[in-house]
């Protein structure tokens, strides 16, 4: 067995004098799922390219089960959804399935892959006449047609509602998560990345700011916050007026306070005996480790400008 | 099934349920035979042969331009910009299937659109001819339409979705007029008649003219065809593979 199912090294990729992807290297090991996030235009869509060989990087290489992405080996054991697809007119969804098992060696049953995605009652109408969402659906069932060893989607989620969407990831979990799988993934909805994900690339201005397990990518962003609830003897000023605080969010009653020494803002809390109640001490959502460390980045860049 | 096969099934099939498929390739020349094999009086002979035979050619032909551009064309090119050529690239299907499975469904209905026609001139029209001339028309035109089939995909690369549809239907209906296949070329002025040498339309009904006429086949006909053919799908080729990258930004 390979050791790695995707393998990334001093990929760079330019259109002209843009680094769209510049000096990227990673390993991704086999049954793990990994979140690739960004702001816009951090290179995530033309690093996945590369890695499904549908671009050639300018400078480094792509491995992908110890093959080229565009080899045969490396496509037969690939299941992608790719963002924009306009399906195929005139064709019915049982045989756009029956169409993409044919491609490969060992796919899996109509009936489970229709049933995985939640579209049995739709297998006979014809597939560019469904809804956005049931559309995407049916491209995870084509994307998981053969049985793929490694599963890559790029926003998979886009189009969906909510319902769909927490139904998605469901469906997604309990057939990937069982350790066979690998799963690379891109997507705008923080939340979905960080129920999901074992490991998260952050990519941004066409290179890696960050990577690690969820904890490990919120220890590096060092955000911790100390939460509460105000109560009517607890002004601003008072709170303004603790040590260590970096910055503090007011929603209703509830008190969130960024800090990077939590310790010190409780004691103070308690030793000046401010009114309130409820507290929680905590490292914050995947979203606030995304903003402080793209905005992290920027001041890297700012003060490497200035000097 | 084999992929091949059954890609190539399912190529026939959205040729058939489409919209376009029926008004192009069936309902206009169908429409149009019927129109005006009367215009003449239908015992009138248009080069050497009686105008009902020689419609029947003319609309077959113009039929199976039809299927050739109209279905094509848009398909690539909605394939091709809108992600599904993409996506295909990175199963394990083989390069070259996409391609051969559309020709070899063009080829299967074409030949449903020259039954369908045939069937109108026999039984409607009362168009007579030895059961050989029947096959050998039919054969001719149903592989001779690989012109139309191929210059279809090379104009579905050409632009997206809307440029090739216009494209389309402007080059299906010039090619058809200056083809001789609306009006014969006989009672066109001199210009005309020359220029209709140069269009493949005229050139594959000339063909099925000369099997029907008793006239030995020009090969002048068929290198000209041969010449677009090869000519269509070497720049097809070239379209194809032309780098082609395109930042997107996500």
């Amino acid at each position: 067995m390979v050791s790695t199912a995707i393998s990334v090294e001093h990929v760079s990729k330019r259109f002209g004098a843009v680094h769209a992807v510049d000096d990227v290297t990673f390993d991704v090991a086999p049954g793990t799922i990994v979140a690739l996030l960004g702001p816009n235009g951090a290179g995530k869509t033309t690093l996945i390219s590369m890695i499904l060989g549908l671009a050639q990087p300018t400078t480094g290489s792509v491995r992908v089960f110890g093959h080229r992405p565009r080899d045969r080996a490396a496509r037969e054991q690939l299941g992608v959804m790719l963002q924009h697809v306009t399906l195929p007119q005139s064709v019915k969804v049982k045989e756009l399935l029956a169409w993409f098992r044919s491609f490969y060696p060992h796919p899996l049953a109509v009936d489970h892959l229709l049933q995985m995605a939640g579209i049995e009652h739709l297998a006979e109408r014809e597939a560019v006449k469904l809804s956005g969402g049931e559309q995407r659906r049916l491209q995870f069932a084509l994307a998981m047609a053969g049985d793929p060893a490694l599963l890559v989607l790029d926003e998979p989620t886009t189009g969906m509602d909510v319902e769909s969407r927490r139904a998605f990831w469901d469906s997604l979990r309990s057939f990937v998560h069982d350790g066979r799988r690998t799963l690379l993934l891109t997507t705008h909805h923080l939340e979905e990345a960080e129920s999901v994900a074992d490991r998260i690339i952050l990519l941004k201005g066409g290179r890696v700011i960050a990577d690690g397990s969820l904890a490990e990518i919120k220890a590096q962003a060092g955000n911790r916050y100390v939460s509460f609830i105000a109560g009517p003897r607890c002004s601003n000023e008072q709170i303004a007026e603790l040590p260590h605080v970096r910055q503090v969010r007011y929603s209703g009653r509830h008190v969130r306070i960024e800090t990077d020494r939590p310790d010190d803002v409780l004691r103070a809390i308690i030793l000046r005996d401010l009114d309130a109640s409820s507290f929680e001490v905590s490292q914050g959502a995947l979203e606030d480790a995304f903003v402080a460390l793209t905005e992290l980045d920027d001041g890297v860049e700012r003060r490497g400008v200035s000097r | 099934m084999s992929s091949w096969f059954l890609e190539w099934r399912i190529e026939v099939l959205r040729n058939v349920r489409n919209r376009r498929f029926f008004i192009f390739t069936l309902l206009f020349p169908v429409g149009f035979y019927l129109l005006y094999v009367h215009l003449y009086g239908r015992h009138a002979q248009v080069g050497g042969i009686e105008w009902s035979k020689y419609f029947l050619i003319s609309m077959s032909v113009f039929g199976v331009v039809g299927t050739g551009l109209n279905g094509n064309a848009v398909r690539v090119a909605i394939e091709r910009t809108q992600g599904w050529t993409s996506w295909m690239l990175t199963t394990p299907r083989p390069a070259t299937q996409a391609v051969t499975t559309k020709i070899a469904a063009n080829v299967v209905v074409n030949a449903i659109a020259i039954g369908i026609m045939f069937v109108v001139g026999a039984f409607v029209e009362h168009v007579q001819m030895p059961a050989g001339e029947w096959i050998a028309c039919g054969a001719a035109t149903v592989f001779g339409a690989l012109v139309f089939t191929a210059l279809g995909i090379l104009i579905g690369h050409v632009g997206g979705r809307e440029a090739a549809q216009i494209l389309a239907s402007i080059v299906y209906f010039l090619i058809s007029i200056a083809g001789g296949l609306w009006i014969p070329i006989q009672i066109l002025p001199p210009f005309f008649q020359h220029l209709a040498l140069w269009m493949p339309t005229y050139r594959l009904a000339d063909i099925a003219w000369s099997l029907i006429g008793q006239r030995t086949v020009q090969w002048s006909d068929v290198a000209v065809l041969l010449a677009y053919l090869i000519g269509f799908v070497l720049l097809a080729a070239w379209v194809s593979t032309r780098p082609r990258e395109v930042r997107s930004v996500a």
